[in-house]
């Protein structure tokens, strides 16, 4: 999980900006609930995405209660999302090749 | 007027929470500080009225919220790495081993003519200096370096296990006195180097890391 986050936050900010605790509720909505993390692990992921350009960060004090910091997606983002996007397919096809599904196990 | 005890507590709780945040990234610069916690209050803030929807207290709101984010020691000296740039970790390495280099290479000679002169070579002794600078140079390393990979943490027992030995060693060998003093001031110095570098870099609020990032797959 905590390798994949970078991608997971990436994959949300694809479809608009959104806070940190945007973010959490769109990733586990998108899971349904099956991604289950602890909420603060996302902002470490944010400050590398950010440092890295991927993402960049506004304070929004528009809202009521206190200023958030809401990120979207950059150019490079985007590129660097479809290449996770490949890697991961590429991966994931690999080990369903592996494993398989449809077939029953036969006893000896 | 002060509010009611109810909307006092969950306030009460979140900063605490804050503070105890606060302490773990330190080392982050003020700036970078201050909006991490704010970005954090703001977290904590959306997460507690989602509780409170559920019908949830604010007070269990707040402590639902709190416990939704995850250890905070953990996140925050991940926050406190990445928030590091380069340049920065660069500099502080450069720092940890001037410092190491620098110190070990004066105080050497003088530890030299202090104790040993009697009976290893002339005051003042350029071979000291040497062996102080290479010592302080490995230290300075071992204080930048910190174990997150097994290349690190078997350059920090590379240097350490062979510098304890030689300390053993000359403590033992009765038959050349003058080398235990040798051994105690490897000791010695060794300490008041690594204590300056960590000051040093301490106090310019450098974060000393080696990036274990290459080690993740993206």
């Amino acid at each position: 999980m905590k390798g994949n986050i970078q991608t997971l936050i990436l994959a949300v900010l694809e479809s608009g900006p959104l806070h940190g605790y945007g973010m959490v509720r769109e990733i586990q909505a998108r899971s349904e609930d099956a991604l289950a993390f602890g909420e603060g692990t996302i902002y470490p992921a944010l400050k590398a995405l950010e440092r890295d350009g991927f993402i960049e960060g506004a304070w929004d004090t528009s809202a009521t209660g206190p200023a958030r910091k809401v990120y979207s997606l950059t150019q490079n983002g985007a590129y660097e999302l479809a290449r996770r996007r490949d890697v991961w397919r590429r991966f994931t096809h690999s080990i369903d090749q592996v494993i398989g599904g449809e077939q029953s196990v036969q006893p000896a | 007027m002060s509010n009611p005890p109810d909307q006092d507590q969950p306030t009460a709780l979140r900063e605490e929470f804050l503070d105890r945040f606060a302490r773990v990234i330190e080392k982050c610069s003020p700036m970078e500080r201050f909006e991490t916690l704010s970005e954090i209050r703001a977290h904590l803030v959306a997460s507690a009225a989602a509780y409170e929807e559920l019908g949830l207290s604010p007070v269990e709101a707040m402590t639902a919220a709190i416990d939704s984010f995850g250890d905070i020691r953990k996140i925050g000296r991940e926050v406190m790495i990445e928030s590091a740039s380069p340049e920065r970790s660069r500099l502080s390495g450069f720092v940890s081993v001037g410092v190491g280099s620098i110190s070990s290479a004066m105080l050497f000679p003088l530890a030299d003519a202090a104790f040993v002169v009697t009976h290893t070579v002339s005051n003042p002794s350029p071979g000291m200096a040497a062996i102080g600078a290479v010592t302080g140079f490995f230290l300075g390393l071992c204080l930048f370096l910190r174990p997150r990979t097994l290349p690190v943490a078997a350059l920090r027992a590379g240097l350490f296990v062979p510098t304890i030995l030689l300390i053993l060693v000359c403590l033992l060998n009765r038959a050349i006195p003058g080398l235990k003093f040798l051994g105690l001031t490897f000791l010695g110095f060794g300490v008041v180097n690594a204590m300056a570098a960590a000051f040093v870099v301490r106090s310019l609020r450098f974060v000393p890391t080696v990036r274990g990032r290459k080690l993740s797959a993206k």
